[in-house]
């Protein structure tokens, strides 16, 4: 197979296990050419692992990961950008140096490219890297990334820091790097941010991925009818065992339904428990994201929680 | 490759330089100072003469204290490690040009405290004093092996994990101060002292009287010495520096391509 041929990130079966602690379980994950793949999770919820073992930084426990259909090599790196989630700069370093380190090291190096990244991001070259803010560090770990035109982008909190003009430089980056073939996964804790740039969507709790799908079907999936009450929500007289409902959020005066079929039919029976007003919402990225990790008030056939 | 590297021995080395330009300086004004008197005392041991492989011998801790300098090298890349990590070069070859340049810098540190020796006679007009001999190879081979035996053990200790480093170059000094003349204070024969023996095969220092007493002149510059140790040929102790060297270096690299973040 060549290489648009094959599975530019391909994850089967990963387990990550530290002593008994189990950090990922289970997860398999294909990203397609040309995909930009929004990783999302809780802190701790593996999605910084998996980037690790995806990068050779840790070995799987038990599972693979495969790069262009082929385990990880150092020729790899010849096209794939990589931004930590922490910068690994070095603090002693100008950023003209860091990228005379990238001129030397990678074929790929694209110097006009890296010098309108540098533009772009007002990145200071001549201070040392420990001058810069925070976001000047993160904006010289994308220039870095970006220099070499990777068509494989793996991106940990790849904005962070970062003020909200240059977060959207990041994202229009994203995109572009994606249009033009590359193909890009990327953790964000500013869900907003991936909603605008993720055409598919993984969430990841305790290690699990709990939810996987393009961001188009996954809003799809559901709509939320919401209710605001004048005092406190009565008794649900049995509402959690709707079928068409999947899940019920309590929140102050404020009871939201996830409902998977006939919205209109479960906002009529919502309405018969008085509320000031009652909605039919589209859902958001954020929606998706608090429904799958939140810990709050779920249906179960057994009554009202 | 290894350019982050030369940028930090570059710096290091600049720094090493500048010492001996102020020792130098403190030379210059004390010798001009009213009333100085230089004696050279080494000089009237060797009939007038100075033989380079006796300068060479003295001057060995010279590239043994830079070695425990750059011998954290691979340890001081695991703090942001991902960068190096994601380059398209394959790990043991990045670290064997770590250990490469440094084994370079260190040579690089003797020639310098050599070169600052040279100076120093040059200003007192005895550069005619001094001779090339024999010795010459073979002391420059020994000490940058005993430089070199150190970095690698430290490299070992150190390349598979984050932080920690300057700690096990400090422990290191302390041990192998007192490793040495350990060997003297056990009674031969007894368990301790043949255990003591037998670690003192991997502290460096013990081999630094074994290269003054091969030097011409057998001017004893180190006041360390093994017995044990001085009873083995050139040779070996020559084989024995470069070998411990080369096998942690290659254990170092193991433990650092190995290691997980």
């Amino acid at each position: 197979m060549n290489a648009t041929q094959t599975i530019p990130v391909a994850i089967t079966d990963f387990t990550k296990r530290y002593g008994a602690q189990e950090a990922v379980s289970n997860l398999t994950l294909d990203i397609e050419r040309g995909s930009i793949c929004g990783l999302l999770g809780p802190n701790g919820s593996g999605k910084t692992t998996t980037f690790k073992c995806l990068l050779g930084f840790a070995r799987p426990t038990t599972g693979s990961m495969a790069i262009e259909g082929a385990p990880l090599t150092p020729a790899t790196f010849e096209y794939l950008g990589y931004v930590p989630e922490k910068s690994a700069l070095y603090e002693w370093m100008t950023g003209a140096q860091h990228l005379e380190f990238n001129r030397r090291t990678f074929k790929s190096y694209d110097p006009k490219r890296a010098a309108e990244l540098v533009s772009l991001f007002k990145v200071d070259l001549k201070k040392r890297v420990g001058k810069l803010s925070k976001g000047q560090h993160t904006a010289l770990a994308i220039v870095l990334a970006f220099s070499t035109r990777p068509r494989i982008l793996i991106l940990d909190e790849p904005a962070s820091g970062l003020d909200p003009m240059f977060q959207r430089a990041v994202l229009d980056l994203i995109i572009e790097a994606a249009a033009n073939g590359a193909t890009v996964v990327f953790s964000s804790h500013q869900i907003g941010q991936v909603e605008r740039a993720a055409d598919r969507i993984a969430i990841l709790k305790n290690g699990k991925l709990i939810v996987d799908g393009t961001v188009d079907s996954l809003k799809g999936s559901e709509k939320i009818v919401e209710a605001i009450f004048d005092q406190t929500i009565p008794d649900l007289n049995g509402l959690a065992g709707d079928a068409r409902i999947r899940r019920i959020v309590r929140s102050g005066r404020i009871l939201r339904a996830y409902v998977t079929t006939d919205s209109e039919g479960v906002a009529h029976r919502i309405n018969e428990l008085a509320p000031k007003n009652v909605g039919i919402l589209d859902l958001s990225l954020e929606d998706i994201f608090i429904s799958a990790v939140g810990d709050d008030v779920t249906a179960s056939p057994n009554g009202d929680r | 490759m290894v350019y982050v590297e030369l940028l930090r021995l570059r710096k290091s080395l600049m720094w090493y330089t500048g010492v001996f330009a102020v020792l130098y300086l403190i030379f210059l004004i004390s010798i001009h100072a009213p009333g100085s008197d230089v004696q050279m005392g080494g000089l009237s041991q060797h009939n007038g003469s100075l033989p380079l492989g006796a300068l060479l011998a003295g001057l060995a801790w010279c590239p043994m204290i830079l070695a425990t300098v750059f011998g954290i090298s691979l340890n001081r890349e695991n703090e942001g490690v991902e960068m190096v990590w994601t380059k398209p070069v394959a790990r043991e070859r990045l670290a064997l040009g770590y250990i490469l340049v440094d084994l370079g810098a260190i040579a690089v540190a003797y020639l310098i405290a050599l070169a600052f020796v040279m100076l120093v006679l040059a200003t007192l007009g005895l550069t005619g004093a001094v001779f090339f001999d024999a010795t010459v190879p073979r002391n420059f081979g020994l000490g940058l092996g005993i430089a070199f035996m150190w970095y690698g053990l430290l490299q070992a200790a150190t390349s598979w994990n984050r932080g920690r480093a300057g700690m096990v170059v400090a422990l290191s000094w302390g041990v192998f101060i007192v490793l040495a003349p350990l060997a003297r204070i056990f009674p031969a024969g007894t368990w301790l002292h043949t255990l003591v023996v037998l670690l003192n095969y991997f502290n460096p220092m013990a081999y630094m009287s074994a290269i003054s007493s091969h030097s011409a002149g057998a001017t004893n510059f180190s006041s360390i010495e093994v017995r044990s140790l001085n009873d083995l040929s050139f040779e070996v102790r020559f084989i024995l520096v470069w070998t411990i060297g080369l096998v942690a270096s290659a254990i170092a690299i193991f433990g650092w391509k190995r290691m997980e973040i």
